[in-house]
């Protein structure tokens, strides 16, 4: 048996996609709104002493989301719970505890698309049609089937409905754990009124809660990112300090790590790193991305401030309806650096881009 | 009519024929146009090829070897005669409530051939010692008359449907739901169940793949992996 070329082995596919945005629009850039499931917010603040409190609280408060243990996906065809939650306001849905390559998932975006990607065996039994999976070759492992939910067409006493209503009801026997979140259209009406949904047809529901911390980082170096410079240095340096990263390195013969900060750069008194880890839906990120660059044109002495939004590894799509998979990774994350005055850079890091280098 | 036939026939005007020129020598005109563009490892070879003469109905190509099929089949002309277009024409009216003394024949059938001790223990696996000779028992047997039911394949619109077996050849099934109307199933894509009495079968349409006249020689193999 040939011994394999260990130096030989190709690094498995990544996507990085790097975007300049003028600072003066005033709309969303579509990395966050088609981004429907964040698992986890960082944002690292250069030279500063003081946070506003908006910015804190912005994700901490009032940002609950509930968990729901076995659930039936025939109940999510429920044409009251559609009126109630999907159609108006924005329901986010994801199922936790599994693992994409290998199990079934269900989804429904805010955008209002259930998303089942179930495993061939699943699917052959259900009935319902669907895609193979974008990342199979040749052998079908996975197929993705898709339903709109807010079409006019989906409703009790039309063949499709009934036809997918009687498929799920009795032919998927499979339970899943999801994590729910509502944005409800209007402040009268309260996000935990979906818990109450769940917990009237007597699922157990549990409310999870987002955690938030907070670091500071005293005399650094920070790298200055500009628009003719090499970023990958910039976002690899802001990737070590989130981690908490061995920044300093003054032992000059340091044998597990000789990482210096790239220059340009300049010497502040504090950084600060806030990160949230939850569950959040892209109403809240939204609200933070205008918050954040409000605080930015206000405080010109910032030399920048990078948003980092991380996605959930497990989720069946990564942006839009783009299905997304776990192949040695399950990265679907973005980073916004905010510049007074300049241009903002949007780097986007994808995983799942390209089908793996399997030739069935 | 007549004026315009007469044309035809006749000489082309001088006005088109003068433009026309044909080689003197064509021979050598081909010759040298074959030496210009052939490579230089066949130019030896082009009068030598130009010698042979090729006599067009000599040569024929192996292709139409038509697959020489085994055993009799059924011409389409006996076919009609025999009425066997006529089961998957709706318009004949096959009624799922005329079926069902078929069934119950059917029913009384499997018993008889799967002898009275069958029902105090089925075999529920494989590693019942009953299993094999069950399962042998089972291919043999005819299931014109059996009520099916689709419960996975390849086709999603395939499953669910469920009806009184009316025809059985290699491939496929024909079954009269209880809307009357019949359709035609694949064998080698579905899982379906057997209806007998309160027991439910499962099959992989794959193993019943043959003709049921053939079916009754086979011999069942166990140990397959079970998937579509």
């Amino acid at each position: 048996m040939l011994s394999p070329e260990t130096w030989n082995f190709k690094s498995p596919q990544y996507h990085f996609s790097t975007e300049k945005r003028d600072y003066r629009k005033s709309d969303i850039p579509n990395v966050v709104k088609s981004h429907y499931f964040n698992h986890s917010v960082s944002l690292v603040l250069p030279d500063t002493t003081r946070i506003p409190d908006e910015l804190r609280t912005c994700l901490s408060e009032d940002s609950d989301y509930y968990r729901i243990d076995g659930l039936n996906v025939f109940e999510l065809i429920n044409k009251e719970f559609i009126e109630a939650f999907v159609k108006k306001g924005e329901l986010t849905l994801l199922t936790i505890g599994n693992k994409i390559d290998i199990d079934n998932s269900v989804a429904i975006t805010p955008v209002g698309h259930l998303i089942l990607s179930l495993l061939t065996e699943d699917y052959q039994k259900l009935g319902l049609e669907g895609k193979a999976s974008f990342f199979d070759r040749k052998v079908h492992t996975r197929y993705v089937i898709t339903i709109d939910l807010k079409s006019e067409s989906f409703t009790p006493g039309k063949k499709n409905y009934k036809h997918v209503q009687t498929s799920l009801k009795e032919r998927l026997n499979k339970r899943f754990n999801i994590i729910v979140s509502w944005n409800p259209p209007d402040d009268n009406l309260c996000p935990s009124s979906v818990a109450a949904w769940f917990h009237k047809y007597n699922y157990n529901v549990s409310l999870c809660q987002q955690t938030f911390s907070q670091r500071i980082e005293y005399s650094l170096p920070i790298p200055i990112i500009s628009d003719e410079s090499d970023n990958d240095k910039f976002f690899e340096w802001l990737g070590v300090l989130s981690i908490c990263g061995n920044l300093n390195n003054d032992a000059k013969n340091d044998y597990v790590n000789t990482y210096k900060c790239p220059s340009p750069f300049i010497n502040v008194g504090q950084v600060r790193y806030l990160q949230w880890t939850g569950f959040f839906t892209r109403k809240q990120i939204k609200s933070l991305y205008t918050v954040v660059k409000e605080y930015v044109s206000m405080i010109h002495t910032l030399p920048w401030a990078a948003l980092h939004v991380q996605g959930f590894s497990d989720s069946p799509v990564s942006w839009d309806l783009k299905e997304h998979t776990f192949y040695t990774d399950g990265d679907n994350s973005y980073t916004i650096v905010f510049r007074p005055g300049a241009h903002s850079i949007i780097r986007k890091s994808l995983s799942s881009n390209n089908k793996p280098r399997i030739f069935q | 009519m007549a004026q315009i036939s007469q044309s035809i026939c006749s000489i082309l005007p001088k006005s088109i024929t003068k433009q026309i020129s044909t080689c003197e020598n064509s021979e050598q005109y081909i010759t040298n146009f074959l030496q210009n563009a052939l490579p230089s490892t066949d130019t030896g070879s082009i009068a030598n090829e130009l010698r042979k003469s090729l006599i067009l109905g000599k040569h024929k190509s192996k292709w139409n070897k038509k697959k020489q099929c085994k055993g009799k089949l059924l011409t389409n002309r006996k076919r009609m005669q025999l009425g066997l277009r006529k089961i998957s024409c709706q318009v004949n009216g096959m009624k799922y409530k005329d079926l069902l003394p078929l069934n119950q024949l059917w029913l009384n059938y499997m018993q008889q051939v799967l002898g009275p001790k069958f029902l105090d223990n089925i075999p529920k696996d494989p590693t019942d010692p009953n299993w094999e000779n069950v399962n042998q028992q089972l291919i043999k047997a005819d299931f014109h008359g059996a009520e099916i039911s689709i419960v996975g394949a390849k086709c999603p619109s395939l499953i669910g449907l469920s009806g009184i077996v009316v025809q059985d050849t290699k491939n496929i099934f024909r079954i009269c739901g209880k809307d009357n109307i019949i359709r035609t199933i694949p064998k080698d894509v579905v899982i379906m169940n057997m209806h007998l009495k309160d027991i439910k079968l499962e099959f992989f349409g794959k193993d019943l793949s043959i003709k049921p006249t053939e079916r009754t020689i086979k011999k069942f193999k166990c140990g397959r992996i079970y998937e579509l």
